[in-house]
């Protein structure tokens, strides 16, 4: 700990771990996907010839970006109403509809997934009682096309537009409204040139999340779409698994790693040089003199009415597990008759499913030490950087979050299997590293820009040295943000699914593969005991980190 | 009065308050509340806070509705006029500028939601900048903007759509004195260019003797006192008056509480032929320049005595016994104890 009481160039040594970890680990394996994909026999650019000339990859790229594009259009369309209803409501509703965003946006995505499927199957919840209300004939099909894909994704990815929007309302002065109003602004008036403007940028920050992320989706696309909404992760995987043909699943990836990098590139500078992780500083709350008891337009009622649906379809795919998974019946019929316990006690006497469990739980115990370690460190190091070099770095941190996990798990299974390391624990578990330390990082990152630099000087100046300041000065203000950075790993390896399909074999697969090897293959009552479990441990997760962030403020 | 006249006048309307009551929850913000302003007058309000002063703005603007009691501007009831119907000015505390538009698009704002032509528009937002010492800044983000120019911008924004009225919610709190000084006297200015009624909102007594033609007291929801600026500090009707604007000493004579202004009391030699004569001890003397400042204990009370300083004048210790006295027309008699 002798590095704290350094002058600030010596601090900056304590991003050197995470960044050489970041440059073998991230940025080696993707420079040689790069090459790979100019490696092709026919010549070095035949490979990406192929994604234009060969149909099934060029709608598979366009199928890509538009479902891309149309998840991120009804992301931001579905999240004003949510968003604005939570800065609306008095404190203790906005914590119950926080829950009801965050709740769903913790559960792994392939619990989601499998709820989804449930409900929306063709003899599922929403059919069967559609069909015995005698509102429809035949089952619709809302699975295994566009419309399954959309709900969906749509759903796993819409909280990341709510929370920075929701930010955005909060933070939005009161007393605009009322200088407008003053002004002779109508309801519309006041939306359009006072509100839109205002959370814009939060609500394109949140966009460019999702468009980024959307772009390497595969869990769902593969369980609720159809052939015609095959995306590029899925022709990445059928490349190598079926085909083994390396260039044109690197090609695949090098497309999807650069759009991203683009959009990351125009959201940073669209967004004034601030990073889309950008240490999430709460917007200050406007002071207004005269800010005066809300009096709310008939449009204001009528985008908080809207949310309401749009809450039970955050919420409806965590609530009808629980019952699903309690019904006798193997085939998940609903209204699940004859409760029973069976389907737990199946998963505790399958060995399959304690295998998994304790697989995932060796690699979160290597994934969460490991990210920990690294972010808290580099976050530290940070501060002894300036200028670009610090700009710079901070975005070579948060990179890993913005590149499809899909062409990271291919580029770490091109390095990892010719060294075995894929029946163990520790090639997953590096994965994990790399996709976690990031989360770490900004989280540690956000409380450290709460902290007076100035303490260490006095400390300093009180005599201690550079292993007291660090337990006694440093420590306590980062905790918190260590402590919630270290959730977010475990959650974040936890439910990781793409990079177990790659790293993982048999023997040392996963919960989550696990998952979804049974969903894939048939929907059965077991998944959605587990998936219950899944859900109730996040709960329990979430209600930790609740308790971090009240003892944080 | 109607909508048309009003535009035409290019005089300030005026604003009748009739026992205005407003309670949030148990407490009783507004205790009844009336008042008449003049069309063209500058009436402050000024009180601490918690006095009921900016909830009775806030009633001004529309933006709360008072319990019961009647508000009329121009003689219109304003009973159900939506905030945005009413062609009220505002300048905020934190001025409220809205931070997606330049100054320009800020002072538009009231003019676009009033659908005048891009010209006329254009013609007054010139105007306005010029007026305001804002030229050549019209194309500036607020936050590129000093506080005083901030201010500026919510002031020309206010006026630019010709208000009947124009509420000021402690508007300069927030800049340093000499910046708050010359804005002062700007804002004085304008108001004589327009002639506009002006209610403003201040707890600074300094800011309210400086620029009010009129000024209403408020304490704990009630109206204190009402007057122009020289009636209530040479005769204030209370204590709480006495007390808020300036210093006062109070006494008790022949059975009636009076209060007297520090100033008025003489001291020494000057003291000859005054109504009412006091020997004590000096306690405490403190040199404010111009002036210096006696605390003078006269058995167990305590007077302070303000006295202009003259280079000749002797130089007085504490401790030292002084005379003092005042003329009893200069003391004002209290209405209760």
């Amino acid at each position: 700990m002798k590095w704290l009481s350094l002058p600030r160039p010596g601090r900056s040594l304590a991003i050197l771990p995470m960044a050489m970890f970041l440059v073998l680990f991230f940025i080696l394996p993707l420079l040689r996907l790069c090459l790979l994909s100019l490696s092709d026999p026919a010549g070095p650019f035949a490979a990406y010839l192929r994604l234009i000339s060969v149909p099934a990859y060029r709608s598979g790229l366009l199928a890509t970006f538009g479902i891309a594009g149309m998840v991120t259009v009804l992301s931001v369309v579905v999240s004003y109403p949510v968003a604005y209803l939570m800065a609306s409501v008095g404190p203790r509703l906005a914590a119950l509809l926080g829950l009801c965003v965050l709740l769903p946006f913790w559960t792994s995505s392939l619990v989601r997934t499998t709820a989804w499927i449930i409900l929306l199957q063709r003899y599922g919840v929403i059919n069967t009682l559609l069909l015995e209300a005698g509102l429809i004939r035949t089952p619709i099909a809302f699975i295994y096309n566009l419309s399954g894909v959309l709900i969906g994704m749509t759903h796993v990815l819409m909280p990341f537009v709510v929370l920075p929007l929701y930010g955005a309302f909060r933070g939005l002065d009161r007393g605009l409204l009322d200088a407008a109003e003053s002004l002779g602004a109508t309801p519309f008036t006041l939306y359009r040139r006072i509100i839109l403007p205002l959370t814009a940028r939060s609500a394109f920050a949140g966009a460019a999340i999702v468009f980024m992320s959307a772009l390497g989706y595969y869990v769902t696309p593969a369980l609720m779409g159809g052939a015609r909404e095959t995306m590029a992760a899925q022709l990445i995987a059928f490349n190598i698994e079926d085909q083994l043909d390396w260039p044109t699943a690197s090609a695949l990836s090098t497309v999807i790693i650069v759009v991203s990098l683009v959009i990351f590139a125009a959201a940073h500078i669209l967004g004034g040089g601030k990073s889309l992780f950008g240490g999430s500083a709460p917007s200050t709350r406007g002071v207004s003199g005269t800010t005066s008891s809300p009096r709310r337009s008939a449009l204001d009622w009528a985008l908080a009415t809207s949310a309401v649906p749009i809450l039970v379809f955050l919420v409806m795919p965590i609530l009808i597990i629980a019952p699903m998974s309690l019904g006798s019946s193997p085939f998940l019929s609903f209204p699940p008759r004859d409760l029973t316990l069976h389907w737990y006690r199946l998963i505790v006497t399958q060995s399959q499913w304690v295998y998994a469990l304790w697989n995932s739980l060796a690699v979160a115990a290597i994934a969460v030490p490991g990210a920990s370690l690294l972010g808290t460190f580099a976050a530290i190091g940070l501060d002894g950087l300036r200028g670009r070099l610090r700009a710079m770095t901070e975005i070579l941190m948060v990179t890993p979050i913005i590149t499809p996990a899909i062409a990271l798990a291919l580029g770490l299974y091109y390095e990892f299997a010719p060294l075995r390391l894929l029946s163990g624990h520790w090639g997953l578990g590096i994965g994990h590293i790399v996709l976690a330390a990031p989360l770490v990082f900004v989280s540690v990152r956000t409380s450290l820009s709460r902290f007076d630099p100035t303490l260490i000087q006095a400390a300093q100046a009180l005599g201690a040295g550079g292993l007291r300041i660090g337990a006694q000065v440093l420590l306590p203000a980062i905790t918190p943000g260590l402590a919630a950075g270290a959730i977010f790993a475990f959650i974040t390896s936890f439910d990781e699914v793409i990079m177990s399909l790659f790293l993982t074999n048999v023997r040392s697969r996963t919960l989550p593969r696990l998952i979804y090897e049974n969903v894939s293959e048939d929907i059965n009552p077991t998944v959605a005991a587990v998936s219950t479990l899944i859900v109730f441990a996040t709960l329990l997760i979430l209600l930790m980190h609740v308790t971090i962030v009240r003892r944080r403020s | 009065m109607t909508a048309s006249t009003r535009s035409q006048s290019a005089l300030g309307q005026s604003v009748e308050l009739e026992n205005i009551r407003k309670s949030y929850g148990q407490t009783e913000v507004l205790k009844g509340i009336s008042l008449h302003v003049a069309p063209g007058r500058f009436c402050t309000f000024l009180g601490a806070s918690g006095s009921g002063k900016s909830t009775l703005l806030k009633i001004l603007a529309g933006f709360e509705k008072p319990d019961s009691g009647l508000l009329k501007i121009g003689g219109r009831d304003m009973a159900g006029v939506p905030v945005r119907k009413r062609n009220i000015g505002m300048v905020f505390q934190n001025y409220a500028l809205f931070p997606n538009m330049n100054v320009a698009q800020n002072i538009a704002f009231g003019l676009k939601t009033r659908k005048l032509d891009k010209a006329e528009i254009h013609r007054r937002v010139n105007e306005m900048l010029e007026m305001t010492g804002l030229q050549g800044l019209g194309t500036r983000l607020p936050t590129e903007l000093s506080g005083g120019q901030q201010q500026r911008v919510a002031l020309a924004r206010a006026l630019v759509i010709r208000p009947d009225l124009l509420l000021m919610d402690e508007p300069l709190g927030a800049l340093d004195r000499a910046i708050r000084q010359s804005l002062q006297g700007q804002i004085k200015d304008i108001q004589r260019v327009f002639g506009i009624t002006i209610l403003f909102v201040t707890h600074d007594q300094e800011e309210a003797l400086h620029l009010s033609d009129e000024i209403v007291v408020m304490k704990n929801g009630t109206i204190e006192q009402v007057g122009p600026p020289r009636t209530l500090y040479t005769r204030p009707a209370s204590r709480f008056v006495g007390n808020f604007l300036g210093e006062c000493n109070f006494l008790h004579l022949d059975g009636h509480d009076y209060a007297v202004r520090p100033e008025a009391i003489a001291t020494g030699a000057d003291t000859e032929g005054l109504d009412i004569h006091l020997e004590g001890e000096i306690r405490q003397i403190t040199f404010l320049g111009p002036s210096q400042r006696f605390s003078v204990s006269v058995g167990d009370r305590n007077f302070t005595v303000t006295r202009p300083l003259r280079p000749n004048d002797e130089e007085l210790a504490v401790g030292t016994r002084l005379r003092i006295g005042f003329r009893l027309a200069d003391a004002t008699r209290l209405a209760s104890g």
